[in-house]
């Protein structure tokens, strides 16, 4: 019996160890993990992208050296050159991530989508938690994200659409944390950054351009306008994304009629406003309807 | 006929159909199913008081209009892939998905069918629309059935979508939860 004892004892820490494991893991905890996890923490590996029936595989490289970010992603089955994107503090928090940094203190997100844990799963060998993100109204779409168990990086992310059809799936083959040696590369392209706004931040509309949409889905606000002369803006509700651009119809030949696209999970909706002589575009994650309905309400000047 | 292929017909009537059923429709329907569409159609013009065209079966016409038709601009990835200014990434987009909407009345709504270029093995891709606007955007369902063939210019479509999505991505990139990862989205899914 005595020699029984410790393995009872030592059996009951390891219990007691995983229960409040399992009770930490609430959703929002690990939401809110994810936003900036993948930032904060070197790795690399290989990812895959999958729309329809088609896949295509990266090398991804995450390296995080005096709190500045530097990442590269080359493809690996074509002719694309590499992109990299150096320099970017740890510290520089965008509006989505803002969102759902505070998610677990403010209830917002769960306004517009339910939350579902699973364990068990695994993905590139590793222990992985799947969140379930579920639209609560019909302007948004739902994701599937496999999150690694130990660092709250996703490992697989599935965009799902209103009748849980996946539009499109990032998925690592091979994931390793830590990077060694510095990521150098001469030739490759660096993606822009843009600035975070601050004055405009949590507002439906931005005052410098004479255009604005008359609606977005609740929970949407501006994500990122810093540069005016574009002429766009981009809204987010911390997970999903979508981009308003206008351009002048004079030497575009716009079409005659709305026209819908779709890549993935990504849907673009172009309407002509002949009567301005301007052509706008929504482009983003969201349903179709969500783009088609911003592009309607868009109010421009007399 | 199977039952499961007229509950599909049936769900696709109601802009409900999923694009894996639409598929097995396209797969395996013959003339019979056919025959049991026109008949679906008739009986919700009769429902609706609007006119029937109960003898008129234009199928046949609109196939051979369909066959002779020249391929899509974007039926093919080398045409339009020449260096846009700048961007190092050769940026096809995967399995792009065209269709226009008509400007005018609901009734004349009909959303062209683009096949996906680079897959070339007779598969329609259909962009599902947002079950609420299935009423107006389901016409594109049975778009291969519809006269009215509005031609949008693909070329220039398919230009302004790439110029925009590049855009959005690097707006969204840091926006997602999901870091560069999301820039696969904008580069070529090895298609040659």
């Amino acid at each position: 019996m005595l020699r029984v004892l410790p393995q009872i004892l030592a059996f009951t820490l390891v219990a007691s160890l995983t229960a409040s494991a399992a009770y930490a893991a609430q959703p929002v905890e690990w939401l809110e993990r994810m936003s900036h996890a993948h930032r904060e923490l070197s790795y690399q590996g290989i990812v895959t992208h999958q729309i329809e029936d088609q896949l295509a595989s990266y090398r991804i490289v995450h390296q995080v050296m005096d709190g500045r970010e530097f990442e590269r992603l080359t493809p690996l089955d074509s002719e694309g050159s590499e992109l990299v994107r150096k320099g970017h503090s740890v510290n520089c928090v965008h509006p989505a991530e803002r969102l759902l940094r505070g998610v677990s203190q403010k209830g917002d997100f769960a306004r517009y989508y339910d939350l579902r844990l699973e364990e068990g799963a695994r993905v590139a060998g590793r222990d992985v938690v799947t969140l379930h993100i579920e639209p609560r109204d019909v302007f948004r779409l739902g994701y599937v994200i496999s999150l690694d168990a130990q660092t709250a990086i996703p490992l697989k992310t599935e965009t799902v659409d209103q009748r849980d059809q996946v539009l499109e799936r990032f998925q690592f083959m091979l994931f390793e944390l830590g990077v060694a040696g510095e990521l150098n590369q001469d030739d490759a392209r660096e993606v822009a950054h843009h600035n975070v706004v601050t004055d405009q931040e949590g507002k439906p509309v931005h005052p410098g351009l004479s255009w604005n949409p008359g609606w977005v889905p609740e929970g949407f606000m501006l994500a990122d306008t810093a540069d005016v002369q574009s002429e766009a803006l981009s809204y987010t509700d911390g997970i999903s994304m979508f981009s308003v651009f206008m351009e002048s119809a004079n030497g575009v030949s716009p079409p005659a009629t709305a026209v819908a696209m779709r890549s993935g999970a990504t849907v673009s909706y172009t309407y002509p406003i002949p009567d301005h002589d301007l052509v706008a575009t929504v482009i983003g994650e969201v349903p179709l309807l969500t783009a088609e309905q911003v592009a309607k309400s868009l109010v421009v000047p007399q | 006929m199977s039952n499961d292929l007229r509950e599909s017909l049936s769900a696709l009537m109601d802009g409900e159909a999923s694009e894996l059923e639409l598929r097995r429709l396209m797969r395996d329907s013959d003339d019979g199913d056919a025959a049991y569409w026109g008949r679906l159609h008739r009986q919700r013009s009769a429902l609706l008081g609007e006119p029937t065209f109960s003898g008129m079966d234009i199928s046949a016409r609109v196939s051979s209009a369909i066959a002779a038709e020249a391929p899509l601009a974007l039926a093919s990835t080398r045409d339009w892939r020449k260096p846009l200014g700048g961007f190092a990434v050769a940026a096809s987009v995967a399995a792009l998905v065209v269709f226009g909407l008509g400007g005018g009345s609901p009734a004349q709504v009909t959303p062209q069918v683009a096949e996906a270029p680079v897959v070339q093995n007779g598969r329609v891709y259909l962009a599902s629309p947002a079950p609420s606007v299935a009423g107006t955007v389901t016409a594109s369902a049975a778009g291969v059935a519809v006269p009215r063939y509005q031609q949008v210019d693909d070329e220039q479509s398919r230009e302004r979508f790439e110029r925009f999505l590049r855009q959005h991505t690097e707006r969204a990139a840091l926006n997602s939860g999901q870091g560069m990862v999301t820039y696969a989205r904008l580069v070529n899914h090895g298609a040659e």
